[in-house]
Parts: structure tokens; C-alpha cells; sequence
């Protein structure tokens, strides 16, 4: 691996430290600031039941004139962004600095099995993809060369591993996290495991660790991602297959897979394609699999100042489909499409990783 | 595909040019920091090198002209920081005695 020079990671240290004020003393504060509004009991009240979207655009709109009367979230949001941006303003010098050392290494380790790495360069983007600078990222996933050492020896550890963003609280132990979302898979003998949006090997990585003589098979549109994926699990020797596709329309046979696992993931595409993708996965799961899904809580789930806070992110932290992904009730529409047994709880304090499970039937 | 992010039109802090003057003021603060990182690990290289010894520079007192070049730095640098909101006009004399600072 790569590390970077003083100045990168010191800068990015920076960040980390700067968002975890941000999202523990000025984020209580405005709590503390919230609770002590005179709405805030009725908003609460209001925030508990579960309405379609349009309501729940007029109820943040609320909301979100009371939480902003606290001085503190206004400058927890304005570091919130400002950390957002920066984390690409510092990683990207500081990682093309490290260039030739990540293509030396990248050279030393290269992948002896390319079969584990299917990508389709004639697979059209979707609209809803095509374009979006996902988390402020110049350029997307595939926007940069050098996103997989930026993140690991950059932004992952320094800043995200910290927490504080988005969903996820601050001081938790996001490794510790999806080891926990992997271990609500109900059968603990799967043989054949699929993930849509999977990204990396980070959550593949973890079902290696659990289900040790699973198959397993990850789908993304992005094929920096992918490669970067197929890197990883050939290094540590995961045995994963990479496959660049739609998870509206998976490569998988009906009734092949006992397993799928969706990580973080339907809050970055329109509940219509989650529905799709739900369908997908209903069609490709065997009788009695199983399908654990972790995403950030819905509205209903959080009180009014965090969900007003979830809602920024959608403006703000380029996540186009973050509102409309809480406005939705995902353990509904799994029913609706005939899972049975669903069940959608919280693993941790302020309802992250939300978990949503259902099967399909035996 | 485009390869720029936009910022947001909306000021967090109620207008536009409180948003400039924290974003000035947050840079400044990661600089800051990312020179204190530096001079803790060249004081900690120069240790283990035995050129500094990290007690010592930390009860060192400056004396004579070191003490006094220091003073000249430290009342300068308030003066500009300090005085930047009230300073209305600048003058040649005024300008021309700061040649010896820095």
C-alpha cells in the first residue's frame, strides 16, 4: 500500500478531527437547542407515522425552520459540507503524489485470475447514474484514476472511519457495523451469496469472513469500482466474482443465488429502481433465501432534527435520492412483492445501519 | 461527465459572505494545523537525531536580540490581524518601517 506525504495526511487528520466536533458537541448542542422549542413535542408526535412523500416534504420543510433556529446545527451543517468538499480538495493532490508508488504496487500485485473480473464496456448507464458526483466526488466513481488509494490510505481511514456523516454516528466502528449487518442473514449455511451495488470487497469481504465456503458475486455499474474490488479480493485471496451489470437486470439464472446482500445502496437510486432491483433479486433468490438489506433509517424511524439532517444530504452532499429513499417504506414494498418474514429494525442508536430482511417463500 | 462541484447557492450561516469569511477561516485553521503537525515531527526527527532536545526548546527563554526580534514579529502580526477592520488609510512612513519585519 501507499502512504501519504505530511501535508495529506495531516490536512486530512484535520478533517476527521473537524467533522467528529462537528457531529458530537455542536450536533448535541443542537439537539439540546431542538428539544427545547416549543414544537418540538408535536413534531415529534408527527414524525412517528409513516405518509407518502409529498407529505413528508412539507413536514421537513417545518421541521427544518425550527432545527435551524439553533446556531450550532447552522455551523454543524456549514462544517458538514465544508468537510464534504475538502475531502477531495486534500486526498486528490495528496494521493497523485503517491502515483508512482500505487502504480508500482498495483504492477507487484497484480491480479493472477482476471476470469473473477467481468466488465461490460457496452453496458449502457442509466439515466438516473449517468452523471451524479456521488459525495462531491469530482467526476463520480469513475471521475478519477486513483479513487481506490485515496480512499484507503486517505478519506477511509482519516475522515470516514471516524463517522459523522450522513447516517452514520460518530465514534461507531463501521468495520464492526457490516460484520453486524452480515451476521442478520437468519440461514448461517448460505452456498451462494449476490450483492447488487456492491462497490468494492468491503462487504463481500466480510461475508467471506462468515460464510467461509460461500460463492460469492458482486454486480456495480462502475467498473473503477469494480476493478478496485477485483484487486482487493484477488490480493487477499476472497475469491470473489466481479460483475459489471445493472441490478435491475443481474446475469443470474431465477433461483441460483440462497443469499443477497444490499449494503448502502438504495438510497442512491429513485424507489423506482429500487422496486426493480427488489424484483430482481426476488427472482434470482431460491425458495427460503433470504434478502438483508442495510440502508440509512427512513424518516419515520429518526426524530425531526436528524431527519431534517438526512434530508440536507440530498442537496448538499450530492445524494440526489437520499430524501426520497426515507420518504419510502422498503419493508412494505418487499411484502408487496412477496418476500415473507420481513422484518426492518435499527442495529445501533439513531437508527443506523437500519436493517430491512425478508425471504422469499419456502 | 463533468469533473466540477458546484457549491450550494444557499448560505449555511445566513449569508453568503459570513459562508466566504468561515470558509477563509477554516482553511486557515487546517494550515495552521497541518504546520503544527509538521513542527512536532521535525522536533521529534531532530530528537531522535540528537540535534534537539525537546525539553530544553520547550524551557528555552529567548534573551537579548533573540527576544527582541521576536517581540517585533509578534506586536507586527497583531497589529495586521487585530487591526484589519479598523485600519481606514496607509501611508508611506508607516509601511516603509515594516521593511525590517520577517
Amino acid at each position: 500500500m501507499i502512504t501519504l506525504k505530511q501535508r495529506g495526511r495531516a490536512g486530512l487528520q484535520f478533517l476527521g478531527s473537524l467533522q467528529h466536533y462537528s457531529s458530537s458537541t455542536l450536533r448535541d448542542q443542537a439537539e439540546a437547542d431542538f428539544a427545547a422549542q416549543p414544537e418540538a413535542e408535536s413534531l415529534a408526535k408527527e414524525f412517528d407515522s409513516d405518509v407518502g412523500p409529498s407529505v413528508w416534504r412539507e413536514r421537513l420543510g417545518r421541521a427544518r425552520d425550527v432545527v435551524e433556529r439553533s446556531k450550532a446545527y447552522r455551523y454543524n451543517r456549514f462544517y458538514q459540507r465544508w468537510v464534504g468538499e475538502q475531502n477531495y480538495i486534500r486526498a486528490i493532490p495528496a494521493t497523485e503524489q503517491r502515483r508512482t508508488e500505487w502504480q508500482a504496487f498495483l504492477a507487484k500485485n497484480k491480479p493472477k485470475d482476471t476470469s473473477r473480473l467481468q466488465l461490460n464496456p457496452e453496458l449502457e448507464m442509466p439515466s438516473w447514474y449517468d452523471g451524479v458526483e456521488w459525495h462531491l466526488e469530482p467526476g463520480g466513481w469513475d471521475g478519477y484514476d486513483l479513487t481506490q488509494p485515496m480512499f484507503m490510505a486517505g478519506i477511509g481511514p482519516f475522515v470516514f472511519a471516524l463517522g459523522g456523516y450522513a447516517a452514520v454516528d460518530v465514534d461507531c466502528n463501521i468495520r464492526a457495523q457490516r460484520a453486524e449487518v452480515v451476521k442478520q442473514f437468519r440461514k448461517r449455511d448460505l452456498k451462494r451469496i449476490y450483492e447488487p451495488g456492491c462497490g468494492g470487497a468491503t462487504t463481500l469481504g466480510v461475508c467471506r469472513q462468515q460464510f467461509p465456503d460461500a460463492e460469492l458475486i458482486g454486480g456495480d455499474l462502475s467498473p473503477a469500482l469494480l476493478r478496485g474490488g477485483h484487486f482487493m479480493s484477488e490480493m487477499l485471496g476472497l475469491n470473489i466474482t466481479f460483475r459489471q451489470e445493472d441490478c435491475t437486470k443481474v446475469a443470474e439464472r431465477d433461483n441460483s443465488v440462497d443469499g443477497v446482500i444490499s449494503y448502502a445502496l438504495h438510497h442512491e437510486m429513485p424507489p423506482a429502481v429500487t422496486e426493480k432491483t427488489l424484483r430482481e433479486m426476488f427472482r434470482i433468490l431460491t425458495p427460503g433465501g433470504e434478502m438483508v438489506i442495510n440502508d440509512p433509517p427512513p424518516f419515520r424511524a429518526v426524530n425531526p432534527l436528524q431527519a431534517v439532517a438526512l434530508d440536507w444530504d440530498t442537496d448538499n452532499r450530492a445524494e440526489p435520492y437520499f430524501s426520497a429513499a426515507a420518504s419510502i417504506n422498503l419493508a412494505k414494498m418487499m411484502r408487496e412483492i412477496g418476500f415473507v418474514d420481513v422484518e426492518e429494525y435499527a442495529l445501533e442508536k439513531r437508527g443506523y445501519p437500519w436493517v430491512t430482511r425478508g425471504r422469499k417463500p419456502a | 461527465m463533468s469533473r466540477t462541484v458546484e457549491r450550494p447557492a444557499r448560505p449555511y450561516l445566513g449569508q453568503m459572505e459570513l459562508d466566504d469569511v468561515m470558509r477563509m477561516n477554516t482553511e486557515l485553521l487546517a494550515e495552521l494545523w497541518i504546520l503544527r503537525d509538521r513542527v512536532t515531527v521535525l522536533e521529534h526527527m531532530l530528537e531522535e537525531k540528537k540535534i534537539v532536545d525537546r525539553k530544553a526548546l520547550a524551557d528555552f527563554v529567548p534573551q537579548g536580540e533573540l527576544a527582541q526580534e521576536l517581540e517585533r514579529e509578534r506586536n507586527a502580526l497583531v497589529t495586521r490581524v487585530a487591526g484589519a477592520p479598523h485600519a481606514k488609510t496607509y501611508d508611506f512612513e508607516t509601511l516603509a518601517k515594516q521593511a525590517d519585519i520577517g
